[in-house]
């Protein structure tokens, strides 16, 4: 299992495709920096999703067995400061406008989807620890690579 | 005051270490007001006490020099071991827990230390008690199985279910044996759940920002809680069993 060296490799070249308004936001706090880390048994990733608000984000992460990561969310609310019915007028944008976006990555290796246990942090990171594919040795299924 | 052959430097001595925090949940309480910093209270071998002779803490900083409060006041250069008498010894130091030699496993990274602490009263006394301590955060454990949850996630594990607290007790004795219960207990989890069949995708949704719970759904359709509660018990195996046991 190569996975140190893949997180060797990632760390220069981090193949993550933003969509949406993550990829617009480019002077802010970038929405969907990604870190990616591995264990023995699982990966570990996290994102940053600043300025999405837990409460009304309608995150979604999905996760394919082969390792392909895609989360999904909304970014609302930027007019509107929480607790507050006051709407303002932006003048000054830098931090990521509302909108949709989505952020898609690859985990190093094949995964379990079942076995993961997402978290969105208070900071505004989501962080993901998913288990790696077992693969049985009996049914000869694809290396755990 | 009995000059004697216990020198500053007799392996056998119980030693105080001035950055050693009492009790790590507090780290930074003050120190013990009757034993000033560098000092140490020299326990002669022939003392009754039936305990193994402590040695020094593994990754303590040798360079506190041990000296002792009596030689600062004597003003002598003299062979000082002022060591007190036993009794003397006893009631001045309220004596700290004991703490005995803790060889530092191999899985434990830099920046932790062991301690094996004897109880000395009670009906379990002579039990040795296996502490882990991270000196960044202070933190304590009392188990392997504590100690890498506690690398993994950054938090300190949630005790769940009262069987969990059984594991603090195994721990007794050689500290290193309890692994191999853990990893039983973890197998008969993970024999639950059906590994092969790995379904194609899941989608997590956020479904409960203030609790933050998420819900897995496959294809359009919610996983049934049953179900959900399977992967649940799996994963937890899963991250018990990452106690370098490599059942996966």
């Amino acid at each position: 299992m190569d996975g140190q060296d893949f997180a060797d490799r990632s760390q220069l070249k981090p193949a993550v495709v933003l969509t949406g308004t993550a990829k617009e936001g480019s002077a802010a706090p970038p929405v969907g920096l990604v870190d990616i880390g591995v264990s023995d048994g699982a990966y570990l990733f996290r994102v940053a999703l600043p300025g999405v608000r837990k409460d009304q984000c309608k995150v979604k992460c999905e996760i394919q067995r082969d390792g392909k990561v895609r989360i999904e969310g909304v970014i609302t609310g930027v007019g509107v400061p929480k607790d507050s019915s006051a709407v303002f007028q932006m003048k000054v944008q830098q931090l990521c406008p509302p909108g949709p976006f989505s952020i898609s990555f690859n985990l190093p290796g094949p995964v379990d989807p079942r076995l993961s246990s997402p978290t969105f942090r208070p900071d505004g990171i989501l962080e993901v620890v998913v288990v790696k594919r077992r693969t049985p040795p009996t049914d000869g299924g694809l290396p755990p690579q | 005051m009995s000059t004697a052959e216990t020198s500053g430097h007799d392996p056998n001595s119980i030693q105080q270490d001035p950055k050693r925090p009492e009790e790590t949940l507090a780290p930074e309480l003050p120190p013990d007001p009757l034993l000033k910093s560098g000092t140490f209270i020299a326990v002669p071998q022939d003392a009754t006490t039936a305990e193994p002779p402590p040695q020094l803490r593994r990754s303590s900083d040798d360079a506190t020099p041990a000296c002792l409060a009596a030689e600062k006041s004597n003003g002598e250069a003299a062979p000082v071991a002022a060591a007190p008498a036993p009794e003397s010894a006893a009631s001045m130091a309220e004596t700290p827990p004991r703490r005995a030699p803790a060889a530092v496993p191999d899985w434990l990274p830099a920046g932790w230390t062991v301690e094996d602490r004897v109880r000395s009263s009670g009906l379990t006394a002579g039990t040795v008690d296996r502490y882990y301590f991270h000196s960044v955060s202070g933190s304590r454990f009392r188990s392997k199985k504590e100690v890498l949850y506690f690398l993994e996630t950054g938090t300190k594990r949630q005790k769940r279910k009262p069987s969990e607290n059984s594991d603090a007790d195994t721990m007794e004795g050689s500290g290193g044996q309890k692994q191999k219960k853990s990893a039983t207990k973890a197998k008969t989890f993970a024999l639950k759940f059906d590994f092969s069949n790995v379904p194609e995708k899941v989608q997590w949704v956020l479904t409960d920002f203030s609790k933050g719970s998420w819900a897995p759904f496959t294809g359009d359709k919610k996983v049934p809680q049953t179900t959900v509660q399977e992967w649940e018990d799996a994963f937890t195996a899963f991250s018990s069993k990452n106690n370098g046991q490599k059942l996966f």
